[in-house]
This record gives C-alpha cells, structure tokens and sequence, in this order.
C-alpha cells in the first residue's frame, strides 16, 4: 500500500460528516421531544453517519446472525437514543472542508452522495427488490464516494486541486487523482470497506461505480450495483450536486440490460413523477440547517 | 433455583408510608441456584439489604450481571458491603458502550471516581473482575447453571438475562420498551424498518420461549404510555402479551413506578386479573415485592 493510502485510511478512523448534516442533527438533538424518524432521515443523508453506524453493527462485537446494511437496522438494534448519540458522536469532530472552490463547504458533494442514495432506492423499488434490498439501496448509494470523503478529509488542499485540474484539464476524476494524488477514491472506498468489515455490497459500489471488475457473488448485489452506478449517472446528468467529474458517467452496459432500457433519459422516464419534488425538498433540507 | 426481589423500583428510590408492602428500592435481584452459587441480577439500591443477608456466609463469589448501567441498576454497587472484606470475589458482567467505545470497566470507573465516590475501584478489597459481555455469551456459573443475553429496547445498550439451572429457567427483560416502527406507513423506510423490527422482536421471543418465570419491566398503564413513547419502559399489557407469546408461566411485574403507590399497584394487578381472566396460555400474574423469595 503506498503511503498516501495508508495515511488517508487512517485519518478516516475520524471521518467528520458534512456540515449542514453535523448541524441539522445538533438542532434536532436540542429538543427533547425531536422525532425518530427526522433523526434517521437526517443520517440518512450523511454518507459519514451512515457508515459509522453500519461499521459499528458489522464489528466483532455485535458480530450480528445478519450483516448490517442501514440505519433503520442500527434503530432496531441499538435504539434511536444510542443512534443518535452516535451520530452526534461524529459531528464532535471537525466538519469536511471545501469540496472545490466551487463547492464551499462541501454542499455539492453532501448533494450528490444524499441524491443518489435517494434515486438508487427508486431504482430499487423500480425493480421490485424486497423493501429492505430497497434501504440497502440508499445506504449503497449514498456511500458510494466514501473514498471522496475519506481524501478530501486527509488531504483537502491536494484533493481540491485534484478535483480543480480534472475539470481545467478536462480528464475523468479517478484519472486526476491517480495522476496527483498516486491512488484514486474507489480504491480508497474498497479499502476502507474492506477494513471496516461492511458488507460486499458496499465494498463493490465504493469500490468501483463505474464498470464492476470486482466479481460479484450473487444476484441481488449485481441488481444493488446497477441501481447505484445508474442513479449516478442521472444525479449527475441532472446537475444535482457536485460529483467532482467533469462529465457524467455513462450509462453501463448491465445497466441498461436490467432496466430494460438504451439512454439514462429513457430510465428517468421510470422514476416517479415526485422525484424532482422530492430532490428539491432534499435540496432544501440541506441548504437550511 | 430461588429468586429473592431486592429491589423492585424504576428509576429512583422510592421510601415512605405509601411504598412499604412492595419497597422502595431499585432494581436489584437474588438468584441461589440448585448448588447456592449466588446471581445478582442489577445493582440498584436494593443490593445493599442483599448485603447484610451474605455475612454469614462469607467469604462469598458474586457473580453480578448488569442489564445495563442507568443510576437505577448500579446505584448500590459502591455499597455492596462485600467488595472491602478480603477473600472476597465479584464478577461484574455487562455490556459496551458503544457510542464512546468504552468496555464495563471503563464505564464504572467513572462511578468510582472520586468526584462521586471516596474509594477508587483500586482500593477495594475482594477481587473485582469486569467482564464485558457481547449478545448471545453463555457464562457458566458453578456446574449446573448458565447465563444467556439477549439485547433488548432501552436508550442505551440492555441486556435481558435467561439464567438455566437444571431445566428451571428465570427471564429478566431488564429496562425494555417493545420495539415501535418510527415511521408512518405511508413513508419510505416503513416497511423495512417493520420487517427489521419484526425479526428483533421474534428473535427476543424465541429467546425467552418457556421460561418459568418472566420478569419484566413494567413501568406505566396503557393510559399512561402514549405520553412516554420512546422512554425504554414496558407496560402491563405488552408484557402480558410477551409472556404469552413466550410461553411464560409466571410472569413478574417490576421496574414499579416511583410515584405508584402500594395501593396503586394492587388495584392495577385487581384490574388487569379483570381484562385477562384465567385460561390456557395465560401466565399467572404477580407484582414483585421486595424480600420475596420464590422457588423454583
Ligand atoms: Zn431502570
Ligand atoms: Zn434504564
């Protein structure tokens, strides 16, 4: 492993979550009557959150009958009091910083983890997955740039240029950061999934979002992957956040197979009329804490 | 097995005219099993008048099993008598916690640090030994007995007990709340969380499946639960329904609310014979009072 990789898997022992989600969860924290359902609503949104809670159940000390694949699961297991103390837990550290110069605070990043998250479990439930396959396809989706996160933690000044040179020199991210930063964010994510014990699932889609080379077990992990992958392309095609690409990803080759379809504006067509309402709301969620 | 009530109140003690018949202490339960090894389940106030009855007997090994660490279950632990007579041994068994990634022993330094308490845990003159359990380990006590956990529903991590001794089984839910789906069904997210719930809640009964006796957690009246959602606590027909779905054949209130009254408390079991008559697959109810001994 080379050193650059070792010290970013390191420092992600102490990931920060984005801003607006550290303080929405310190404000709903402050009340002692604040809902449940509006705490997880909130992690739900911070790949950060999410992945702290999911690591903990996959640890040896819970070492579950099931592995641990979303928050209403931690819910069920710990309970929404020791969630959110987690959760808060995490907010106790820094925040992440600038994303790009374009993106203080790392909004448009949180905007596009929270965003495709959000459209993977559409795609999910497009697909009739079992409703729980369904949140795992928001928990997947949502962290699947937790390689992003853990870099632009370790190293914000050379992961902001990173990201800077891949738009002025027009070249894909992953190319950009091997070129200045001697590893990429999917094999900084499979890493970390892969220390961090998380189920295969999550290791694929932080692993590689692009094109799977990893080899996949079964068939429901390859329909959660293609429901990621896809819902990252059309975040990105609808400029919902910043994703750090330039361009949007293509549309894979499974993916279009599975959903039965050949263009992303083909497969939006298949999500419900109430996503853009919804993608506002979440929008406005973020902007406002 | 034998099981004596030392404590039978939630939350905080509860002295006075009112609360004499059923006592004011909190949690804290004594089990002798077959071969009079001792189990303490909880460490409220009600450990302490377990103290004065081990005299006779010491040195003693104790082997006390925390369901979890609120005041209520651990308050009297500094003040069980045995820990500064030499020659004596305690177990302390209990959970991690999880949100500040401390084992038991680092949770109860605090509550033997000298802000609190005048005697650090290192001054102390039997063997104390922390155990830090994980869900499902089975500790052996002497030949005959074991100690199963299961997590339950409380704002912090709590386990509930099974104790096995020679086909006899006691269940002590410790501080539960049945689980609650936190979102509407109309919402995203209520259909997974339903199914993760009902899985837990299976898994809890499976565990407790014909035990002999349950005790459980019974806090409020179903009048007054919908006030207190969300606080960790059970209610007399939730248990009730446990119980049955268990296969419970007795089935013992605690965790009594401080405010209730003795008389309080008998009109609440008078009411509830009422709405639950006997039949087949109804475990027999009693109120748990202090220094009752019950045989198994
Ligand atoms: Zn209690
Ligand atoms: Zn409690």
């Amino acid at each position: 492993m080379g050193d650059t990789l070792k010290q970013v898997i390191l420092e992600a022992e102490t990931l920060p979550p984005f801003t607006s989600s550290a303080r929405k969860i310190t404000a709903l924290a402050s009340n002692i009557d604040c809902a449940p359902a509006d705490i997880v609503r909130v992690i739900e949104t911070d790949p950060t959150m999410t992945v702290a809670l999911i690591r903990l159940l996959n640890s040896d000390y819970f070492s579950m009958e099931t592995p641990c694949y979303t928050v209403s699961e931690a819910v069920v297991t710990l309970g929404i009091t020791t969630v959110k103390n987690i959760a808060l837990k995490t907010g106790e550290r820094r925040t992440l910083p600038t994303f790009t110069d374009a993106d203080p605070g790392a909004l448009g990043l949180h905007m596009h983890c929270a965003g495709t998250g959000m459209i993977a479990r559409h795609l999910a439930r497009f697909l009739a997955l079992p409703p729980r396959v369904q949140d795992q396809a928001l928990s997947a989706g949502l962290m699947h740039d937790l390689g992003k996160i853990a870099l632009l933690n370790a190293m914000p000044a050379q992961y902001s240029s990173a990201v800077q040179k891949a738009k002025e020199q027009g070249v894909s991210l992953d190319v950009s950061e091997r070129t200045h930063l001697d590893c990429d964010h999917s094999q900084v994510g499979q890493m970390l999934s892969e220390a961090w014990n998380l189920p295969e699932i999550f290791t694929i889609t932080m692993g590689d979002h692009y094109e799977s080379t990893l080899s996949i077990s079964d068939e429901r992990t390859f329909a959660l992957f293609d429901c990621v992958t896809a819902a990252n392309t059309i975040i990105q095609r609808k400029g919902f956040g910043t994703s750090g690409d330039p361009e949007p990803p293509k549309l894979t080759e499974s993916a279009k197979t599975r959903f039965g379809i050949s263009s992303s504006e083909a497969l939006e067509k298949k999500l419900p009329p109430t996503l853009v309402e919804e993608l506002n709301q979440l929008q406005e969620m973020l902007h406002h804490a | 097995m034998k099981l004596t009530f030392r404590g039978v109140r939630g939350s905080i003690p509860a002295p006075g005219p009112k609360t004499v018949r059923y006592g004011g202490n909190t949690t804290c339960i004594e089990i002798r099993t077959d071969d009079n090894d001792l189990i303490i389940l909880d460490a409220g106030t009600g450990i302490f008048p377990l103290a004065h009855t081990l005299f006779p007997e010491l040195p003693i090994t104790a082997h006390v099993f925390i369901t979890h660490t609120h005041w209520d279950h651990i308050q009297g632990l500094p003040f069980f008598i045995p820990l500064f007579i030499p020659g004596n041994t305690v177990h302390l068994y209990g959970a991690r916690d999880p949100v500040y990634d401390r084992d038991l022993q680092e949770i109860m330094a605090q509550q033997w640090q000298h802000t609190y308490y005048p005697v650090r845990d290192a001054e102390l003159k039997a063997h104390l030994h922390y155990h830090t359990l994980r869900e499902g380990e089975t500790i052996p006590v002497g030949e005959n007995t074991t100690v199963t956990n299961i997590f339950m529903n409380h704002p912090v991590l709590n386990f509930g007990y099974r104790i096995e001794c020679n086909g006899k089984s006691i269940f002590f839910t410790g501080d539960h709340e049945h689980l609650l789906n936190i979102f509407q069904p109309d919402e995203l997210g209520y259909e997974g969380f339903q199914l993760a719930m009902d899985e837990k809640s299976r898994r809890i009964i499976d565990f407790i499946k014909g035990v002999d006796i349950l005790i459980a957690d019974t806090s409020y009246t179903e009048d007054e639960y919908p006030e207190r959602i969300g606080w960790g606590h059970g209610t007399y027909d939730k248990n009730v329904a446990l119980a049955r779905e268990a296969g419970a054949k007795q089935l013992y209130f605690t965790h009594h609310e401080p405010t209730r009254s003795d008389d309080d408390l008998d009109t609440l079991l008078e009411e509830l014979k009422g709405r639950y008559p006997a039949e087949e697959g109804m475990p027999i109810c009693h109120l748990a009072r202090e220094g009752e001994l019950i045989e198994l």
